[in-house]
C-alpha cells in the first residue's frame, strides 16, 4: 500500500512539475512576442493616437479658434439677455448652461 | 437724426425732461469710427464716454491662441447702447476693446463737462448715474453668467 501512496505522489508531483514548466514556457514566449510587437511599433507623436497616428486635436488655425470662441460666447449671451429680459421662468436659469 | 433725438432715444439719458436733454445735447459732440478702426483700447484711461448713434461697436478681450494674441469678440451693441462707461466710474480705465463693427457715429462726452453739470443740476447727475448702474449691472449679470456657465462646463467635463 505504501508503494502505491508512492507512486501516486511521485506522479502527481511530476503532472505539477510539467504544468509549472509549460506555464513557465508560454509566459516566456508571451514576452518576447510583446517584446517584437513594442521594439517595431511606431513611436507616438505628442497629440497623436498612439495605434494608428490620427491626430487626436483638431488643426485649426488662430482665426478659426477665435471665430468658434465669438460664436459660443455669442450663442451664450443671447440665451442670456432673454432670461434677463423676460425673467420669467426664475433668474436660476441664467446661471445654468 | 438731431443730437437732441439720439439723447433722447440713449439708454443712459432715458428720463430726463426735455430741458435737461437739452443741457446734456449742449455738451455732446461728434464722433465718427470707421468699421474696423478702433476706438480704445482695454486698460487705455477713460476720460470720454460715449453713445451710438448709428452703426455697431463691438467690444473685444485679447485672447493668446496658439502662442498668437488675437482680439475675440465679446459683444456687439447696437445704437443708443452706452460706451466707455468706465469715463465716469473709477480707476476710469476702459475694461474691454471697442471698434467699429461698421462705419459708427457717436456721440461724445468728456467726463469733466459732465461732472460739472451734475455738480450744477444734481437731478441730472442722479438720473444718469442710476441709468449707469443699470447699463454696469447688466453688463455683470452678463459676465457673472456666462463665468459661472463656463466653470460649470469645465467643472462637468473634468470630473464626470
Amino acid at each position: 500500500m505504501w508503494v502505491t501512496v508512492a507512486i501516486a505522489g511521485s506522479l502527481f508531483a511530476g503532472m505539477l512539475a510539467i504544468l509549472w514548466f509549460g506555464y513557465q514556457q508560454m509566459e516566456e514566449q508571451r514576452q518576447e512576442h510583446s517584446d517584437a510587437v513594442l521594439t517595431s511599433a511606431p513611436a507616438a507623436r505628442p497629440g497623436h493616437c498612439l495605434l494608428c497616428d490620427a491626430p487626436l486635436k483638431r488643426a485649426a488655425s488662430t482665426d478659426e479658434v477665435v471665430f468658434e470662441i465669438e460664436h459660443r460666447i455669442d450663442a451664450e449671451l443671447e440665451d442670456i439677455v432673454q432670461v434677463l429680459r423676460a425673467q420669467s421662468d426664475g433668474f436660476q436659469r441664467l446661471y445654468r448652461a | 437724426m438731431s443730437t437732441l433725438e439720439s439723447i433722447t432715444e440713449a439708454e443712459l439719458f432715458a428720463g430726463l425732461s426735455d430741458a435737461e436733454r437739452g443741457s446734456v445735447a449742449a455738451l455732446a459732440r461728434e464722433r465718427n469710427v470707421a468699421a474696423g478702426e478702433v476706438l480704445f483700447r482695454l486698460g487705455e484711461r477713460a476720460d470720454t464716454f460715449y453713445v451710438i448713434r448709428r452703426g455697431r461697436v463691438e467690444l473685444t478681450f485679447p485672447l493668446v491662441v496658439m502662442g498668437e494674441s488675437k482680439e475675440a469678440r465679446f459683444q456687439s451693441l447696437e445704437p443708443k447702447r452706452t460706451l466707455a462707461w468706465s469715463a465716469l466710474v473709477p480707476p476710469h480705465r476702459v475694461t474691454m476693446s471697442a471698434r467699429g463693427t461698421t462705419d459708427v457715429e457717436l456721440l461724445a462726452f468728456d467726463r469733466e463737462r459732465v461732472l460739472q453739470l451734475f455738480a450744477e443740476q444734481p437731478a441730472i447727475g442722479h438720473v444718469v448715474m442710476t441709468n449707469l448702474a443699470r447699463v454696469i449691472a447688466t453688463r455683470l449679470h452678463e459676465l457673472l453668467a456666462l463665468w459661472v456657465r463656463e466653470v460649470q462646463r469645465n467643472v462637468t467635463q473634468t470630473y464626470r
